[in-house]
């Protein structure tokens, strides 16, 4: 018979985002596994790249397409432990963005920082 | 009568938009919709392309639920009209034909 193995260090994980929200369902199906894998006391990261970054932006109102406010959900995420959020830098600026016009106080990367934190990670999760 | 261009993917990250201004003409109507409202940006790449048109007598409209559910509200270049659904259903009437870039 084997062990049970021991639990061991959390496991770092990381969830990338890269789609604009409403377009498709996978920045909704990003959230819902984000908050479900919050549940298992991991080390979470979540990164918005590209069209992703649109995810982010204030004043978002789907009621009359039928979705779910996406940006409504995303401010909740420090409750749920989940505190390292980051965007890429290049992604907001070529959309004339700034982190200002955003619901969550995000760290801003460069894509140097972006190879790093993937680096650093011990599962990706792109969506 | 003309050609009413519908278009749905974001000109940030897909040439779709692009595609279709290469071959608008005169009394063309092009119509964003879904992830295609970000084309209307002021800092969309094609804006420059939707100015010259537009003064060329294209019309420019956006889907006002997709830009309402995105958040663009002031966002948005002058030359974009919104366009309500009832306004989508008006546009298609009004047009020869329809022509969907997706």
């Amino acid at each position: 018979m084997t062990e049970i193995q021991t639990i061991t260090a959390p496991k770092k994980i990381l969830f990338v985002n890269t789609r604009a929200p409403y377009g498709s369902s996978m920045a909704r199906d990003a959230l819902d596994a984000l908050l479900a894998a919050s549940a298992y006391e991991q080390d979470l990261s979540v990164l918005f790249l590209g069209e992703a970054v649109f995810q982010l932006l204030r004043n978002q109102n789907p009621k009359a397409i039928s979705m779910k406010n996406l940006a409504a959900t995303l401010p909740v995420l420090p409750m749920y432990d989940i505190k390292q959020i980051y965007i890429q830098e290049s992604a907001l600026s070529s959309r004339g963005l700034s982190i200002d016009d955003l619901v969550l106080p995000a760290k801003v990367l460069g894509e140097d920082e972006i190879a790093a934190l993937m680096d650093s990670q011990g599962a990706i999760l792109s969506f | 009568m003309s050609l009413l261009h519908t278009v749905n993917k974001s000109a940030f990250n897909a040439e779709t938009l692009l595609n279709c201004l290469a071959i608008c003409q005169a009394k063309h109507s092009v119509l964003l919709i879904e992830d295609g409202v970000y084309g209307a940006m002021k800092s969309s790449p094609c804006r420059n392309q939707i100015e010259q048109l537009s003064a060329q007598g294209v019309s420019f409209f956006a889907l006002a639920p997709d830009v309402k559910a995105r958040g663009l509200g002031d966002m948005l270049i002058a030359e974009v009209t919104l366009a309500s659904d009832q306004d989508f259903v008006n546009l298609v009437v009004l047009h020869s034909a329809t022509q969907s870039w997706y």
